[in-house]
């Protein structure tokens, strides 16, 4: 977007002058997560002596997530996933319907999918906690699931929809021809049709579920049946932790996020651009 | 909203189909099937709660309604209760500073960013990546995080100190703390900006500006009359977004301070928590949530009425 034409040369010196920049910006911004390494492997130091290059690093800092910590990795693990499904479950052949019915009733429908994701979750938490405890699914994994499914499924509807108003129809009204049942035309059309935005559905609904600390801390009473953000927590309002345990924890409770997203960023691209504030 | 542009569409067959249902009552039976499980799960994890929620805020609903099953009909006492208290001022001003302050300052920083990491320059595609970062992780590892840097002897003072600026233990200070946790809400929600500006920034057709160039347009007025416009659409859906998550806030307020000290960080949500799981007085949770409930549909309200207006005076 320059003015004035320039060399090739000099052009390639900004281009490198802006990576440069670039370079500078990303080392602030990321400090904390470098910290978080680094202290992470530093046992039995505090906030005092810490280095911020371990000198001799240490892996004894993970031996605390990697055995107390091992029930709640697999708790969260479970939680994402079987929440990720159930929202697919329900949301792909609601936002197809939604996207094929013409009337009044889907933009009635639409508003109340926009202020269903408004609401607060501590609002859902309270009377879960009622609910659930009567229902006797506090502390149980089809609880959690539930719960984590009420920030996916809002979400993924409207998403879907948005995405599912551009197939063709006639590619499904085909398939029924060639005698394929609504399910049938559902599983064997309109999904791998749909592929990048359920993916990227997904990948939002395993974020929202996999990062909750909410309903972790509410649902769940019992030690072995809390999820690795609540397990962080834990060790965090606890005084006599070390400091390389706790980061070596967030580091883990951090890392399936990071690997879910950049295994799935050519397929959620498109799709992040609808992905809303969370 | 823009319409997407449907296929072709097909004449409706007639209802006079002599067998049963006519293929047009078929498809509409079909999609009614398919909407039951969606319609199931709002009931139950939607509407059945929010009732709920009215219900307790009316009710002296505490610990022991679990064993009695008893919660006595109060009328409006919860609320009566937390207006009274000072906690509910303090709490709707925080989450109205934490609010503004990073919705503002994520726009205006992020647009910045954003417009830098639009240029090109070697490794221009996936350094902006890495930048994402920060949004991925939990907010109770962020929170874990940043608390400790922001501790008295911690990182970053160390680094003010070298700079030979003030140090202070941020988030224990009464008058600091809830502008650290600003600070941490700001880390953790940039990123997104960025990345969801950067896209919007790439649609922004290029003939359109250098047009403006030839016609001598300088940098200041091609952002402010072409590219601002362009992604305005974009703006508004994550300044609304954006209000609207931050204004629920609780999880990475209870990390770094637990609405302390001195409850000068204290949120509604926080509030709310707080009655319910740590106090156990469920009806003054309820209360708090409603309170809180209120201010995000109004807010969504405005928003809903101002893009309609909008519309209209577009047409």
């Amino acid at each position: 977007m320059t003015a004035v034409p320039v060399s090739r040369r000099r052009r390639r010196r900004v281009g490198w002058l802006l990576t440069l920049a670039s370079v500078a910006i990303l080392v602030v911004y990321l400090f904390p997560i470098f910290w978080m390494l680094s202290a992470s492997l530093q046992p039995g130091v505090t906030s005092a002596n810490i280095e911020w290059v371990p000198p001799a690093p240490s892996l004894d800092g993970y031996s605390t997530v990697f055995e107390d910590g091992l029930d709640a990795l697999r708790v969260s693990l479970i939680v994402a996933f079987g929440s990720v499904a159930l929202t697919l479950v329900i949301a792909v052949p609601a936002a197809y319907a939604l996207s094929r019915v013409r009337s009044r009733t889907v933009g009635v429908a639409l508003v109340l999918l926009l202020l269903a994701q408004m609401i607060p979750s501590i609002v859902l938490a309270n009377s879960f906690y009622a609910m659930f405890n009567s229902w006797g699914i506090l502390n149980t994994y089809v609880g959690l699931i539930l719960a984590d499914a009420t920030a996916g499924v809002p979400f993924a509807v409207i998403v879907l929809r948005a995405f599912m108003l551009r197939l063709d129809h006639d590619i499904v009204e085909a398939g029924k021809l060639d005698g394929l049942g609504p399910i049938g035309s559902l599983l064997r059309i309109v999904v791998p049709l749909s592929r990048n935005a359920i993916i990227t559905a997904g990948v939002f609904t395993f974020l929202f579920a996999w990062g909750d600390l909410l309903f972790g801390l509410t649902l769940v009473t019992q030690d072995q049946m809390y999820p690795m953000t609540v397990f962080v927590y834990a060790l965090t309002s606890s005084q006599v932790t070390s400091w390389a345990a706790v980061m070596a924890a967030s580091l883990v409770a951090s890392v399936p996020a990071l690997i879910v997203v950049f295994a799935a960023q050519r397929y959620i691209k498109a799709g992040i651009a609808v992905g809303g504030g969370r | 909203m823009t319409r997407a542009v449907a296929g072709p569409r097909r004449p409706e067959p007639s209802r006079s189909g002599r067998r049963g249902l006519s293929l047009a009552g078929r498809s509409r039976a079909e999609q009614l099937a398919f909407l039951v499980p969606a319609i199931v799960f709002f009931a139950l994890c939607f509407v059945f709660p929010l009732g709920y929620g009215v219900y307790m805020s009316t009710t002296d609903f505490t610990t022991g309604t679990f064993f009695t099953g008893k919660a006595p009909f109060v009328g409006l006492d919860n609320f009566a209760d937390i207006f009274a208290s000072p906690l509910l001022g303090k709490a709707v001003l925080n989450t109205v500073v934490i609010t503004v302050v990073s919705v503002v300052v994520e726009l205006v920083v992020g647009f910045a960013l954003a417009l830098h990491f639009n240029r090109r320059f070697p490794g221009s595609r996936w350094l902006p990546m890495l930048l994402l970062i920060p949004w991925l992780l939990p907010a109770v590892v962020v929170g874990t995080i940043w608390k400790w840097l922001l501790s008295g002897d911690g990182a970053v003072n160390d680094i003010l100190h070298t700079l030979g600026l003030p140090t202070n233990a941020w988030l224990a200070d009464p008058t600091t703390a809830l502008w650290a946790v600003v600070a941490v809400a700001i880390w953790s929600g940039l990123p997104y900006w960025v990345t969801i500006l950067g896209a919007a920034l790439k649609q922004v057709p290029d003939e359109q500006l250098e047009a403006a160039q030839l016609d001598g347009a300088g940098a200041w007025k091609r952002l402010l009359h072409i590219v601002v416009p362009a992604i305005w659409p974009v703006i508004s859906v994550l300044v609304v977004m954006s209000v609207i998550y931050t204004l629920l806030i609780v999880d990475l307020v209870l990390v770094l301070t637990q609405g302390g000290p001195a409850d000068n960080t204290v949120t509604l949500g926080l509030l709310s928590y707080r009655s319910a799981f740590q106090l156990f007085e469920f009806g003054n949770a309820g209360a708090y949530g409603i309170v809180l409930l209120v201010i995000s549909l109004a807010f969504a309200a405005v928003y809903t009425w101002l893009s309609g207006r909008r519309e209209r005076s577009e047409r």
